[in-house]
């Protein structure tokens, strides 16, 4: 080839290749969230108090960096992609030494017949709560300290519908990947775990959802729980109201339920049921200051016979002061209570936490 | 009324004034299942890349406006005051935003404003525009002139045939 026809082969091939590529270029999303917080905890285990918890620290709240994107496929189907990864901003690593932890991170196509997903990601029983957890992803303060079900999948196909007159329906399945249950038999279908949900006005005033999932357990564990989930939420003016219910149950007789917060776990340590609600509600007091308060109720059931339930009751109060749309400082207290069968503690352990922190969302 | 139950009025009628807009930002709709939603452009996304020439784009962008109305109309010779009229129009957004004229809009308001203008010209003899290739370049910039009165920076240009003519795009950010 002569060299003077290199610079016109070269640009012949720059104006052939797909015009997608830098058409929708990917999007950097993510949040800082730290707090100093003040615990007051302990851990009991045959009567006994085994550690307590009594200082302060600095703590990062699911602090993540994401980054999205799309890019057209043709006319009527895009590809898209969610690459999201915890990190860890109080001491730089998380609990296994790594500086990222993998949230959800999925690939997929998208149309006007919805979008279909794949990856490792949130349950859609565990998204349809929306906001109503007003403590997400804060110390004691996250439901998931008294309720099971806050579930992230790996290996998950998931398809959502387009909006029906404010509908959207969720169906979501992994392979077990012949992970062993607790029966001693292997997980090694298609679809040994699966989630459903239906939900109704999802952003608006009025929001209702229903969830329920099969066999399903957190990350690549052999699925143990069977949940529905029922959420709502209310916005009058500057008021919200939400509230939530679920009734979890062991998958086969030799299943425990899956997830179970280790505040409730201290009695009993393998459950067959969990019953649980929570009641919220938030106040605009101002346009910069939000006041928020959230009660939580949940009963677990011990395996073992003859033993009564577990029962963990959250309160949490809050005020967040928002600087602008994406940053705002916030303080809040948030007490678990458990009580359960005096075979395993004659006490009642309280964790209790008082925090002030900041969170920027980009 | 007593005091009691006016102030009592008063924290119910607060009550029922709108809050804070919800943030509906990115990281917002990545903890739900609106995956329809999430996957688009918000107003205040950051993109890695610039769309039309993959360069690095710093801070937050502000969404694109076209600043003129969708078809093949004729094109009008440019007056003084013809591209703040221009502006004045009702511009079509490509993300939701609000375009205000220039002339009503503080420079501080402006800055950051992208905008997408066109004019039609012609290679021959037309008789749906008085503009050649060169004479378009000034029906532009009066445009320009009139939608960024502090200046501006032109980061994309070009031309889509319109029947035996051409539209001239430019797409600018306001300084």
């Amino acid at each position: 080839m002569k060299l003077k026809a290199l610079p016109l082969l070269l640009a012949g091939l720059a104006l052939s290749a797909p015009a997608t590529v830098l058409a929708a270029g990917p999007t950097v999303y993510g949040k800082v969230n730290a707090s100093l917080q003040k615990f007051d905890m302990e851990q009991i285990s045959g009567g006994q108090v085994v550690s307590e918890r009594d200082d302060w620290q600095m703590r990062s709240n699911a602090s993540r960096i994401g980054v999205k994107g799309d890019y057209d496929i043709n006319e009527s189907l895009k590809a898209v992609y969610k690459l999201e990864y915890e990190i860890s901003v109080d001491t730089g690593t998380n609990s296994n030494g790594r500086e990222f932890a993998a949230r959800n991170i999925v690939g997929g196509l998208q149309g006007s017949w919805g979008t279909f997903l794949f990856g490792r990601h949130d349950t859609p029983l565990k998204l349809i709560q929306e906001k109503v957890d007003r403590f997400n992803d804060l110390q004691i303060g996250d439901m998931s300290n008294f309720l099971v079900g806050e579930f992230r999948r790996d290996n998950m196909i998931m398809y959502t519908s387009p909006d029906f007159s404010g509908f959207n329906l969720t169906a979501a399945f992994s392979p077990g990947e012949s992970a062993i249950g607790a029966d001693g038999k292997e997980d090694d279908s298609l679809a040994d775990s699966a989630s459903f949900a239906l939900t109704y006005g999802a952003g608006t005033d009025l929001y209702l959802a229903l969830a329920h999932e099969q066999n399903m357990a957190s990350n690549s564990s052999a699925g143990s729980s069977d949940i529905t989930r029922l959420v709502g939420e209310v916005k009058l003016g500057a008021v919200k109201v939400g509230a939530l219910y679920q009734t979890a149950r062991q998958h086969k007789s030799e299943d425990a339920i899956a997830g179970v917060p280790s505040g409730i776990n201290q009695f009993g340590g393998s459950f067959e049921k969990q019953d649980a609600w929570l009641l919220s509600g938030e106040w605009a007091a101002t346009k910069a200051i939000v006041l928020k308060a959230q009660y939580g109720y949940s009963e677990s059931k011990p395996l073992t016979a003859n033993r009564s339930d577990a029962e963990a009751t959250q309160i949490a109060v809050g005020i967040d002061y928002k600087l602008d749309k994406n940053s705002k400082f916030y303080g809040y207290y948030a007490q678990v209570d458990v009580e359960g069968d005096s075979a395993y503690s004659t006490g009642k352990p309280s964790d209790k936490t008082i925090g002030v922190g900041y969170e920027i969302n980009f | 009324m007593t005091r009691s139950r006016l102030q009592l009025s008063l924290l119910l009628l607060a009550s029922l004034l709108p809050g804070p807009a919800m943030a509906e930002s990115d990281v917002d709709q990545a903890d739900s299942l609106r995956f329809q939603q999430f996957f688009e452009d918000k107003s205040d996304s950051i993109k890695v890349w610039r769309e039309t020439d993959g360069k690095i784009e710093s801070g937050r962008r502000k969404p694109m406006v076209k600043a003129y109305e969708d078809g093949g109309a004729a094109a009008k010779p440019a007056t003084a005051n013809s591209a703040t009229a221009g502006a004045a129009n009702t511009p079509r957004t490509i993300a939701p935003a609000t375009a205000k004229p220039a002339a009503a809009a503080a420079p501080e308001e402006l800055r950051g404003m992208r905008y997408e203008i066109r004019e039609r010209y012609t290679l021959d003899r037309s008789d749906d525009t008085p503009y050649s290739a060169l004479h378009v370049v000034t029906a532009m910039h009066k445009q320009m002139a009139g939608l960024c009165p502090k200046g501006w920076r032109k980061y994309a240009e070009r031309s889509e045939p319109v029947g035996k003519d051409f539209f001239l795009y430019y797409e600018l950010e306001c300084l």
